[in-house]
This record gives C-alpha cells, structure tokens and sequence, in this order.
C-alpha cells in the first residue's frame, strides 16, 4: 500500500473516532506546548542578553574591581567595598599598553540621596565620562548630556532618567541635590538596558567623573571602560591591561573581561535550563505517548476483523505494520503541530502584552516535531506489531 | 493446479482436535468443488489452508508445481493477492467503507495499471457499479455478498475459494448469489465452495465429504 494510501487510511480512521482522536492528541499537544513555550521564552531571555552585550560593541573591554575567581565569576563583594581602581590607573594603562584606543572611560559610584525641595530619592548616582555610557545604554529625551568640557571644568551638571526626574518633579535647568552637592540639570534620558550596573526601579542621576572623585573626596573608580583598536586583537588587549594592572598593583585585585563573558555565563546557565525544560517537558511526553499506545492498542483490537480481511486479499505483515505505525505517527504528528501553533500564538501573545520577547527557532520547531514522530513511532511500535502478528484466520472470525 | 499432501493440522481448545488428518487433495482448473460435512469436520480450515491463510502442523502443497508451504509469510501473502480471491459467510467488508473502496482493497496491496477502470470491471460484473459510493450498512445481505464477490474478482483471481457464502442469506437471495458464481465459474475461474448446505452442491462439479479431519467420499459430478 502506498503511503499515500496510508495516510488516507489513518485519517479516516481518526476522523471515524473524533472524540477519542483528540482526546489522545491533548497529552502530546500538552507535552509539546510546554516544550515550545518554554524553550522560546528561554531562547527570548537569550536573545535579550545577547542584544545587551552586543550594544557594547565587540571591542569593548570591562575592568572591575575585585579579583574574579576560578571559574571566571566576577567578585560581587567587591563591588560593595571600596574600589581597588584608581583614576591613575587610566593613565597608566594608556602609557603600558599597545592595543587599546586612547580614549579610556570611567564611572564612579556615588552614595549620596537625591534631594529636589522636599522631595528625596535613593538611587544611583554615579559619576561617568561621557563613553561610559555604554556601560548603561541610555538614550537622551530632552536637555543635553555632558561633554569633555563639561568634564574638564568640573561643571555640576547632572543628566537624570526620566524615571527619577518624575518622581522628584524636577525640570531641565532646574537645581537638585545629590547629599550636599548641588546641581543644575542639564538633560533627561530614559534607560533602554541596563547590564553592568543595575538600578532595578531605573533611578540614574550621571554626574561627570571628576565631580564624582571631587564630592568622594577620593581617586577611586568603580569601572574602566577600555577598547580594543581591533576586534581581533580583544583577546590580547585584554592581557595588555591585566598585566599593566598588575604590575602596577602589585597583584591582580580586579578583574579584566569582555561584555561576550558575561554573555558566556549567561548563555550557560540559560543552556542547562533549556535542558531542564526538556528534561521536565519530556515526562509529560511520556505521558501522552503512554495513552497513545494504549488507544493504538484498543484500535487494533478493534479492527482485528479489518486486519483479517486486509491479510486475506493479500496485506503482508509489513504492509498492516506500517498501517498502524502511520497511524500512530500522524497522530503525535498532529498532535505536536497542534502544540507548535498554540505555543506560537501564546509567545505571540507573551511578546505582544509582556516584557517577554518569546523566540521560536527553527531547531526548536524540528525538535518539537521529531519529539512527535518519534513519540509515534515508540509508542506505537508495539500496537503495530500485535496488529501484524495476527493470525489471519482468527482475526476474520473476530466479532 | 493445487495440491495439498498427508496435510495435518491439530487444534488445542479444551480438547484436541485434528482438522485436518493426514489429508490429501488435489483441484485442477475449471473446477468448480463443494466441500461438504459437519460442524468442525476441518473443511473451512482445509479451504483457509488452500487459499494461504492458514498454515499445516506437516504435509505439503503445491501450487502450480511450486512448493508453497515453506514460503514466507511475505511470499504467501503476495501469492494470495494474486492467485485467490476469498468469500466469506458474514461478507467480511470494511465498515464505513465505500463499496469502490472495498472492492480496490486487493489492488492497494499488488500493482495495477489502472486500478478505477479494473473496480469498475468488477463491480459491474456484480451489477453494482451504482451503488458504489454506498457503505455496507446501506446495502441488503445480498448487495454486500455481491460487493464481497466483486473483491474477490478483482485481481482477476484463478481460484475463489468461498466459505459458506449464502450462509447469512435467506434462500431467494442465496440461489442469486449461487448463479453469480455459476457465471463466474462458467468463464474458466475455479471455484472451491465449503457448506453445509446440500442444496448449493447442485452447482458443483465435483463433491468432497468430510468428516474429523478426513475425506470420506470425492465424487465428479455433473453441474446443473
């Protein structure tokens, strides 16, 4: 019989039981839902992280401080204590190295509270140079944002995000406070990412450097910002740096990493959730391949007498083994395309109404539906099997 | 054209029973055999035997001079395709299924050039091609008998072999279905025909009584 034949066959045959067809359907529909829905959302988060790291661009290198440790894992820790990093170290490393642009930038961290009249906020006033801002990814929406000589003459400028700007009901060109210090403001911005330094309610004041280093009564920086003259050669700037670093500190108290790191241990553990998903989806698959079997099995108990008279005009055991198995495989088949398309139509949703942006790729999509047939093909592996083996004599006087 | 040698075959079910005891047999073509005896006497399980449906414990058969009981299972079923068609008591169609459907059954598992035009053939051999379209269950006793009969036809079979055919029929509709395969016997097809009905024998060319497993009277007779 031909495959084509086949597939006739097998759809009549689940056109004839509607009811219990989809039924059936639902357990591998379910499991392959879950599996897609899942994984895109995984691969959505992927992407996103991915989007941030390659909004530094491919040359960008990080020093932070506080020595990372073996596996490569920054030292959070440090973060909170006092900076190993000092504006000198700029200098240095522009006068030991070879492979790096001579525009090197830098952010301090500041501690004091955001005053304007009688309204105060916590948040994150930090202290940039005007090509740190990469380290946030911001995008002005009204006023200015500093420039070199803004830097240079120590001007008390302050660019806040709009967020923090609402809630402090302050306007371009009014003054506010950050602790004592006063300042005039100069531009708003909105946040588009945030990677390196986070601010979970978006509340940024960016001050220039020096007036940070000033109000710290202190040379400690908290970021350095470098770039690699070529994308090839980030690998070995970064060396360059480390080493300068480290001869000048006399041991490695920070640690030197490209953006594509950070991606790294992202895409890791993203990597063993997309295993979890599968692994935890796959049960659910069993599950609906179980009752696949056991209606592939009640089917072919069904239809012994059919089997009979298939045998007796010339059905070879083979030929009635492939009926059922493409029987059984056009069911989980329909079953995982049923799946897929809910699956597309809630990431549809989930990216439409929620921060989420859901991606189903095609390694997925071929994963779902070889998760199907071969569901179909195990689990109805052995309903086939009892069908071919029928005695044709007994299957025609089946009642 | 067939010929079956000290087949034997035994039946576990509670007791032992032997339905076929070292049986012998040999049909030539254009026969037309009426296998008669008993309930349980082993003439279905001689006729399933001869058709390949069912296997001998030991013996021999020859189709066409070719040793045929040591074929695989593949084999047997092709040669079944090819070389019988079946009939049975309770008509044995699909359900659900178009008459066209049913009768295309045989040709799905062999090859045909033109497989509309040879259903076609067939069902109007059974004065049914306008009743193609209609499932069993929309057809009379006869009707589906006919459809089953035009199944066996198909693939222009050398030999039908019919087990009780009018069995599940009122006696009108049996002597209808009786000139059917009298026509069809007429055109050179052999036909072996098991019942317990002697009436239908009149139709027969030659007679064959059973009894536990053995032939106890073959006679050549001649048709009405």
């Amino acid at each position: 019989m031909s495959v084509l034949e086949n597939f006739k066959t097998a759809l009549k045959s689940l056109w004839n039981n509607k009811m219990r067809s989809v039924l059936t359907l639902l357990g591998i529909v379910i499991g392959v839902y879950a599996v897609v829905t899942l994984l895109a959302a995984a691969q959505g988060v992927q992407n996103q992280i991915g989007g941030f790291v390659e909004d530094f661009g491919p040359r960008t290198i990080l020093v932070m401080p506080g020595e990372s440790d073996s596996s490569g894992t920054p030292n959070f820790a440090a973060q909170a204590a006092p900076s190993t990093l000092l504006v000198d170290d700029i200098d240095y490393v522009k006068a030991h190295t070879t492979l790096i642009e001579s525009v090197i930038d830098y952010a301090v961290f500041i501690g004091g509270l955001a005053t304007h009249g009688d309204k105060k906020l916590t948040g994150m006033p930090v202290g940039i140079t005007p090509g740190a801002e990469e380290l946030f990814s911001i995008t002005i929406v009204s006023g200015r944002n500093f420039e070199q000589t803004d830097l240079d003459k120590k001007n008390r400028f302050i660019v806040i995000s709009e967020v923090a700007a609402d809630k402090l009901a302050v306007k371009v060109g009014e003054a506010m406070n950050i602790g004592v210090d006063k300042f005039e403001v100069i531009g708003l911005f909105k946040i588009d990412q945030s990677l390196t330094i986070s601010s979970a309610q978006g509340e940024m004041f960016l001050i220039p450097a020096p007036v940070a280093n000033e109000i710290n009564k202190s040379p400690q920086v908290n970021r350095i910002v470098v770039r690699s003259k070529t994308v090839e050669d980030v690998d070995k700037a970064i060396t360059e740096v480390k080493e300068a670093l480290t001869t000048k500190h006399g041991t490695t108290d920070f640690t030197v990493m490209k953006p594509s790191d950070i991606l790294k241990t992202v895409d890791k553990i993203i990597n063993v959730l997309k295993y979890m998903v599968i692994g935890i989806t796959s049960i659910s698959l069993l599950v609906g391949g179980i009752g696949i079997m056991n209606i592939m099995l009640v089917t072919v108990a069904e239809r012994t007498r059919e089997i009979g008279i298939r045998k007796a005009v010339g059905a070879t055991e083979g030929a009635i083994l492939t009926q059922f198995l493409i029987e059984s495989v056009l069911l989980t088949l329909i079953g995982s395309l049923i799946g897929i398309g809910l699956a597309a139509l809630t990431s549809y949703l989930a990216a439409k109404f929620s921060p989420l942006e859901p991606a189903i790729t095609g390694s997925t999509l071929m994963m779902a539906v070889g998760m199907g047939v071969v569901a179909g093909v195990i689990f109805g592996l052995l309903p086939a099997v009892r069908a071919a083996r029928k005695n044709p004599v007994t299957a025609l006087k089946y009642e | 054209m067939l010929r079956l040698k000290n087949a034997r075959k035994q039946f576990t079910a509670g007791e032992v029973v032997d339905a076929l005891d070292g049986l012998s047999i040999a049909i030539k073509k254009g026969e037309f055999v009426g296998i008669i005896g008993p309930s349980g006497c082993g003439k279905s399980t001689l006729l399933y035997t001869l058709g390949l449906l069912d296997s001998t414990d030991e013996g021999e058969y020859f189709i066409d001079g070719t040793r045929v009981d040591e074929l695989s299972s593949r084999q047997r079923a092709r040669l079944r395709n090819k070389k019988f068609g079946f009939v049975f008591q309770s008509f044995n169609l699909l359900p659900r299924t178009s008459s066209f459907d049913n009768v295309l059954l045989p040709l799905l598992y062999g090859r045909t050039a033109n497989p509309v035009a040879t259903v076609q053939a067939a069902l109007e051999k059974v004065d049914l091609w306008n009743k193609r379209r209609n499932w069993p269950n929309q057809l009379s006793g006869g009707q589906q008998q006919r459809i089953a009969i035009a199944r066996a036809l198909v693939n222009e079979p050398e030999i039908i072999l019919a087990d009780e055919p009018t069995g599940n029929l009122d006696s009108k509709t049996g002597t209808e279905i009786m000139e059917l395969f009298k026509r069809i016997h007429v055109k050179g097809t052999t036909v072996v025909m098991v019942t317990h009905n002697p009436d239908l024998l009149q139709y027969a060319t030659r007679i064959i009584e059973m009894n536990d497993g053995q032939i106890v009277s073959d006679k050549l007779v001649g048709a009405k």
